[in-house]
């Protein structure tokens, strides 16, 4: 625990902590720091991540084989979307968590902050171990990011796939034990449950997720790696095991993985849309009692992904059902941001546009997730390109912009200094319109029956193929602008107000901007 | 110069033009199951526009009606129950009203037995080709077996060397030929890793996992050639074992049986006689690029560290006997299949003699060829 | 936070859910089975059952019995059914065979692995006696016939009349090769 009590209430230049140099990013236990680390981490695999996806789009621009044979396409495939979801999204927001729960909930820092470096330290370890394989004999993995048996038993560099996996989770899991337990101990005196900020509820509730299935994956890689290495059979059938097992336990980890990716993003949305409609959020409580029905529900809707893995009829019914249900909750979230913005008196900032697209493309990718749930039609879209239109549509426009609203809207309070609108504003338009026009024609290519995961393609697809192409390269390289924005607000930009948005309600709006190294040391009182 | 900026302009014009811009639709296809799945989708996805149009309208409307510039004072209500109510309702009945259809066509999908009679056609994936067993057609004490190949040359798919042709990535050198009208069920199994076998035209998708068997069934139309793929990320030749479905009349369907079981005997009589090396090597290398090149390369040298050069090889340009081994029982533990039952004798001599003469072999090695008789023999002494 | 996390009770017990869904994982492979075996969910068949536990027989219904064969991996064996059908009555023991032929002049052990299609049938195609119960061995170019022993009990649902008997044929030391191919 911190033993200094510092009073620097003008604590004016945050990048003079206690230590000075590398030092401080390698030691430091403060919250502040850990999240800024993750955010850079995040923003690193995301740059990464989206260099591999460029790769997949210029393959893929055309037919045909021109930059790269087949294996090194599924090891893109593979590691785009490993390192996008371990190493750009999550982290992401475990780094918005640590900046923000403990402001939130009027906390001075999160409760164990010595894992909390550790936790943090633990990810560019595990991706050094995933990465290295780009130097061996055999490369990278190459069976997608699902690694279903027996494709992945039999694939070389396994161990270090597996290994790197086993890390991620312990940090994913030391993360939200971190975030729970700040959370049950660490509020200021006043502020019941129901009070949270809906951020902060948004985190607990993936906290828990996080807890119930990381484990789970760990024990499926676990397995795997037994399969490959010491001659057990838990997926092969030759000694009695069963490949459809593995889709079953991957996916009771996978299923609640796509919610982990999106809950926080609900919680950021809300805030956002609140300050930019200058009016309180509609339903807070309904919308706890949505995320906590989601949560749960999303642990029986797993199957959904194994439409056809001949499961029978019954099990097919009830997953169908199940999967249909969500859509309930979550129209639920969207009626309320609609409510919110309802007779409100609103302004368009960059966060508020970023949020707003959220909203509409978001649901967007709800609709065609609803298409998916209708089990017979599903035998069409499975596994094609619709598929990957639907989830790169609750990902990208979903997950990702949130994460785009939330950096420009309380970068401010990170900073001190307001980031330039009009380059913001430049940057939501061009990231916009590249991600309706890569993602929006494979709904397209899918339905006319264009499987993912291919290298190649027949000539029927190519025109909508190559529009993709030139979204993808237009929304990557808009990326390069929000670091540039960024980057430019952290040493410049006009000075920040502690408010900041003049409808902005919460806890972290009444420090300095930018927040004090120690904050909260008293604890605040809440009504 | 002009002409340089002619073709900046001409080219996207001309993309533009020859575009099958329309094909942005699932295929109604030739079945009954797959023109009810194509409703249940078409009636989804009207419904969810339906909504959208709602819930963006409302959401639009309200972002224009309250900017800030008009509307300086925001309301401060949170709560209303009745629209809470009506928004929760609403929805899930919509809900049902979808998925009770989607239920009933679920359940025709997996009545299995709603007719009686047809053909049970035995489908294994391989890395990376399609194998298809007729049960009801026992050739010998075997079922008809024949396996499906890409065609597409790799000159067409590695760097768009030549043009590429119009079923580029969806032709094979044996479709699977069934009859129309007829109950047809496929029995989907795997031989290595997990594959999927999609027709979208029949609304079929079904994986093909190792040990298990899964079962398709299907009731074809109207006479035609279709088209599909696998849907299972199965490794690297992935997107290169493409499906392709013959339905024809019943009688056609009777003589292309005739012709497979005529086939059969043929191959008899053609093991018997004389062969040149140059009658073996034309059926040799066309044979090489559909089953070997895209291992072992059209050049021979293999790719280093995956699959091993045959140009300069040791065995193939001196050890005949040990290259029959090969061939005939696979190299256990690697990629190297046995091709025992992919080839029948003499395609299997022609291959053999093709990468014995191919490449600088004749030269440096003994130049040796392999007859149809070699491998009868082979199999004579050995099995 | 005073006294360290260990003290601290949502810490531990946050601690033990994870510990606790770590292990879960690993029980969901025996309640798969279970599952499997409750529902057919798998088309699975466990182990052999016997024929005498049933007592009131009644040949009611007949059933058409395909058989099916398939060689993993392309394992060096010839393997497939001795009959590709056959004909029986609900609650009637019935006998065929499989023929396999190892094409190799190696010794070759091999497992095989049975598979019902409709899988909600599994459980009603019960084996008295299987190749599939034990791992078999094969001599250098022998060839073998293995017998089955089985019965159709009468509670198949009465909606099935085609049940599908599936065998893949592994090859036990192909396996280990894979494995061990891998280290290199």
């Amino acid at each position: 625990m911190s033993a200094v009590v510092e009073n620097h209430n003008h604590h004016d230049d945050h990048h003079h902590g206690p230590k000075k140099g590398i030092m401080r990013w390698l030691t430091t236990t403060n919250h502040k720091d850990i999240g800024t680390l993750y955010l850079w981490f995040s923003f690193a695999a995301f740059l990464l991540g989206g260099a591999f996806a460029m790769g997949i789009r210029a393959e893929l621009f055309e037919p045909g084989l021109q930059l790269m044979d087949p294996i090194r396409y599924n090891q893109l495939v593979t590691m785009h979307g490993l390192i996008m979801i371990f190493g750009g999204v999550m982290p992401a927001f475990v780094g918005l968590a640590n900046w923000l729960i403990p402001l939130q909930i009027g906390a001075p820092d999160m409760a164990m902050p010595r894992m909390n470096n550790l936790s943090f330290w633990l990810l560019p370890t595990a991706f050094a171990i995933l990465l290295s394989t780009a130097f061996m004999e055999g490369g990278m993995p190459g069976f997608g990011w699902t690694f279903y048996a027996p494709l992945s038993t039999n694939y070389p560099n396994v161990a270090y796939f597996v290994f790197a996996i086993h890390i991620m989770g312990a940090s994913s899991i030391m993360g939200s034990i971190n975030v729970i337990v700040t959370i049950m101990n660490m509020r200021a005196p006043g502020m019941t449950l129901m009070k949270m900020p809906l951020f902060v509820w948004s985190w607990l509730i993936t906290a828990y997720l996080l807890i119930a299935v990381m484990p789970v994956l760990a024990g499926a890689v676990t397995m795997l790696l037994m399969d490959a290495y010491f001659g057990t059979s838990f997926f092969d059938a030759a000694g009695g095991g069963d490949p459809v097992l593995f889709q079953h336990v991957f996916w009771f980890f996978g299923h609640p993985e796509v919610y982990i990716m999106i809950l926080p993003a609900f919680g950021i949305t809300s805030h956002i849309i609140s300050t930019f409609s200058r009016k309180p959020l509609f339903g807070h409580s309904s919308m706890v009692y949505a995320m906590v029905s989601i949560a749960v529900l999303s642990f029986v809707v797993w199957a959904h992904h194994m439409f056809t893995v001949g499961m029978p009829l019954v099990a097919e019914l009830f997953f169908m059902w199940a999967t249909m249900l969500i859509a309930i909750p979550t129209g639920v979230k969207v009626f309320n941001w609609c409510a919110t913005i309802f007779k409100g008196s609103i302004t368009y900032e960059t966060p508020m546009l970023f949020s707003i697209a959220f909203v509409v493309l978001f649901t967007i990718g709800g609709f065609s997730g609803l298409m998916l749930a209708i089990t017979p039609a599903d035998f069409q879209y499975h596994d094609t390109y619709f598929v990957v239109a639907h989830f790169h549509y609750v990902l990208v426009p979903g997950a990702v912009f949130s994460i785009m609203a939330a950096v420009y809207y309380w970068l401010p309070k990170w900073t001190g200094n307001m980031y330039d609108e009009k380059m913001g504003r430049l940057h939501f338009w061009l990231s916009f319109a590249g991600v309706n026009i890569t993602f929006f024609p494979q709904h397209f290519v899918g339905l006319a029956g264009m499987p993912r995961r291919y290298a190649d393609y027949a000539l029927q697809f190519a025109e909508w193929n190559a529009v993709s192409s030139v979204g993808a390269f237009l929304f990557g390289l808009s990326q390069l602008l929000f670091l540039y924005i960024v980057v430019k607000t952290v040493f410049a930009g006009k000075k920040a107000t502690p408010q900041v948005w003049d409808g902005a309600d919460g806890l972290e709006w009444t420090v300095d901007s930018p927040a004090p190294y120690h904050t909260f040391d008293v604890p605040p009182k809440v009504k | 110069m002009k002409n340089k900026l002619w073709a900046l302009i001409l080219y996207p014009v001309s993309f533009f033009m020859s575009a099958d811009w329309l094909d942005i639709n699932m295929p109604v296809g030739v079945t009954d199951i797959s023109k009810e799945v194509f409703g249940l989708h078409m009636a989804i996805f009207f419904v969810v526009v339906a909504i959208g149009v709602v819930v963006f309208g409302v959401l639009f409307w309200s972002m224009w009606k309250y900017r800030r510039s008009n509307n300086k004072k925001p309301a401060t209500f949170t709560e209303n129950h009745t629209v809470e109510m009506l928004w929760t309702i609403i929805p899930t009945l919509i809900l049902i009203a979808m998925a009770v259809p989607a239920s009933i066509t679920l359940k025709k999908i997996y009545d299995h037995e709603a007719e009686e009679g047809g053909i049970d056609i035995q489908v294994v994936g391989w890395q990376w080709k399609w194998q298809y067993k007729y049960l009801d057609e026992q050739v010998g004490n075997k079922p008809l077996s024949f396996f499906s190949n890409l065609t597409t040359p790799p000159d067409q798919y590695e760097f768009n060397r030549v043009e590429k042709t119009e079923n580029y990535l969806l032709e094979v050198d044996e479709p699977v030929v069934i009859p129309v009208d007829t109950p047809v069920r496929f029995l989907i199994t795997s031989n290595d890793v997990i594959h999927s076998w999609y027709m979208s035209d029949f609304a079929v998708k079904q994986d093909a996992i190792p040990g298990f068997i899964n079962v398709a069934k299907t009731k074809v139309n109207v006479p035609g050639i279709y088209r599909g793929n696998c849907t299972e990320l199965c490794g690297e030749r992935h997107a290169y074992m493409p499906i392709v479905v013959k339905a024809v009349t019943q009688e056609e369907y009777e003589e292309w049986l005739q012709t497979k079981r005529d086939l059969a005997e043929q191959i008899a009589y053609l093991t018997e006689k004389e062969w040149t090396p140059n009658e073996l090597l034309a059926t040799g290398e066309e044979i090489y690029e559909t089953r070997c090149a895209a291992c072992h390369q059209t050049n021979g040298a293999g790719i280093a560290g995956f699959y091993p050069a045959l140009a300069g090889s040791d065995v193939v340009m001196n050890d005949k006997a040990k290259q029959i081994e090969i061939l005939m029982e696979g190299i256990r533990g690697s990629q190297m299949q046995s091709f025992a039952e992919q080839l029948n004798e003499v395609e299997m001599a022609s291959v053999i003699t093709f990468t014995r003469l191919a490449w600088g072999n004749e030269r440096s090695g003994d130049g040796e060829i392999v007859i149809p008789k070699d491998i009868v023999e082979y199999k004579e002494t050995n099995l | 936070m005073s006294g360290g996390p260990l003290k601290n009770k949502v810490f531990v017990s946050l601690l033990g859910a994870v510990i606790f869904m770590f292990f879960f994982s690993f029980m969901l492979v025996p309640l798969y089975n279970v599952f499997c075996e409750v529902t057919g969910l798998n088309g699975k068949i466990y182990g052999p059952s016997d024929f005498f536990k049933k007592n009131n027989e009644t040949y009611e219904r007949q059933v058409n019995i395909r058989f099916l064969s398939t060689v993993n991996g392309s394992a060096p064996v010839t393997f497939y059914p001795s009959e590709t059908n056959l004909e029986v009555m609900t609650d009637k023991v019935s006998r065929t065979s499989y023929i396999a032929t190892n094409n190799t002049n190696k010794k070759l052990t091999l497992s095989i692995v049975p598979s019902v299609s409709p899988g909600l049938a599994a459980e009603n195609v019960k084996k008295i006696q299987c190749f599939c119960f034990s791992e078999q061995t094969l001599e250098p170019y022998e060839t073998q016939e293995w017998p089955v022993r089985f019965y159709v009990d009468s509670e198949l649902s009465q909606n099935v009349n085609n049940v599908y008997l599936s065998y893949t044929l592994f090859e036990k030391e192909r396996e280990e090769m894979l494995a061990a191919n891998h280290e290199h």
